[in-house]
């Protein structure tokens, strides 16, 4: 009794649900094919790891579920018919091309406008709040600006800012000076 | 015309060696493209008929190894990369890098 590896089966799983998307007359073919990959996927004798081989093979089997939904419109029909008379095409490549284009998503264009308009708003949020914070931390007197309500917990701020004067409470908003008296007063200019 | 990046790899990779049949994995190894990135264009040449596929026959040895698909790039094929290709570099900048990344040390 021979078992295949986990790794075969897992990976012939996988690719057993990505040729669904598949037309019928091309699944058997598409499976055989990934089947024949994956053996010399796992008996590669250039990756001496084998779980390296495992894992390169579990990664080729979850590339044809993005493969797969790709593949049936341009794979089972050329997307630019013959030209009558044996013109040549400008670019038979195009066509190649223009079908990967043309496999995205028609509602792509609009999920990426929402997205990048909800990435700004948030940006402008979070700049707002990171604005009021600071407001309320170098002027703890005056109200921030309407935009947003900060926490401010006074709880919370106990730190304490350093000032040159000595340290600065944000609660109070009073500098508590701690004096330190010079160890020798300044010499007076001599300057002319 | 514009050529996609692992297009051209493909591309330059059959032209290496034109009487070479190409299985997937050696494709893969080669271009160091992912397989839901191979195989749709592998199929979409073939659809256009500039890259012909066949089965291998069943190997003899006792090992259990699957039968292989092999591709190849027709006539026609050839003669299509070889002009897109070479349009590709003649439409580059002067100086302009390739699409593969050189060497370490190979450019000073």
């Amino acid at each position: 009794l021979t078992r295949s590896p986990l790794a075969q089966r897992l990976a012939e799983h996988v690719i057993r649900h990505a040729v669904r998307h598949l037309p019928d007359d091309n699944r058997e073919e598409y499976y055989r094919e990934c089947a024949g990959e994956l053996f010399a996927i796992l008996h590669d004798s250039d990756v001496p790891s084998r779980l390296r081989r495992s894992t390169f093979a579990l990664f080729y089997a979850a590339g044809h579920i993005r493969g797969t939904r790709r593949l049936p419109k341009a794979a089972t029909k050329p997307s630019v018919p013959a030209l009558p008379g044996g013109a040549t095409r400008r670019s038979p490549l195009r066509p190649v091309l223009a079908s990967s284009r043309a496999a995205a998503a028609p509602w792509r264009p609009v999920a990426a406008v929402i997205g990048a308009m909800a990435i700004v708003a948030a940006g402008v949020y979070g700049l707002a709040h990171v604005r009021d914070n600071l407001v309320l931390e170098l002027r703890p007197g005056s109200n921030p600006p309407a935009t947003t309500q900060a926490p401010h917990d006074k709880s919370s701020s106990m730190y304490l800012l350093s000032t040159p004067g000595g340290l600065f409470t944000p609660a109070t908003g009073q500098a508590k000076v701690t004096a330190t008296p010079p160890s020798s007063p300044r010499p007076a200019s001599t300057a002319p | 015309m514009k050529l996609t990046g692992p297009l051209e790899r493909v591309l330059r990779v059959f032209l290496g060696d034109l009487s070479a049949r190409q299985y997937g994995y050696d494709l893969m190894k080669a271009t160091k493209l992912p397989s839901g990135t191979l195989y749709p264009m592998l199929a979409r040449l073939q659809a256009e008929g500039l890259v012909t596929s066949e089965w291998e026959p069943q190997p003899d040895d006792a090992s259990g190894r699957p039968p292989r698909k092999y591709y190849q790039l027709t006539g026609e094929g050839a003669r299509v990369a070889r002009l897109e290709l070479a349009q590709t570099s003649l439409a580059a900048p002067p100086g302009a890098q390739s699409t593969t990344r050189p060497a370490c040390g190979s450019a000073r």
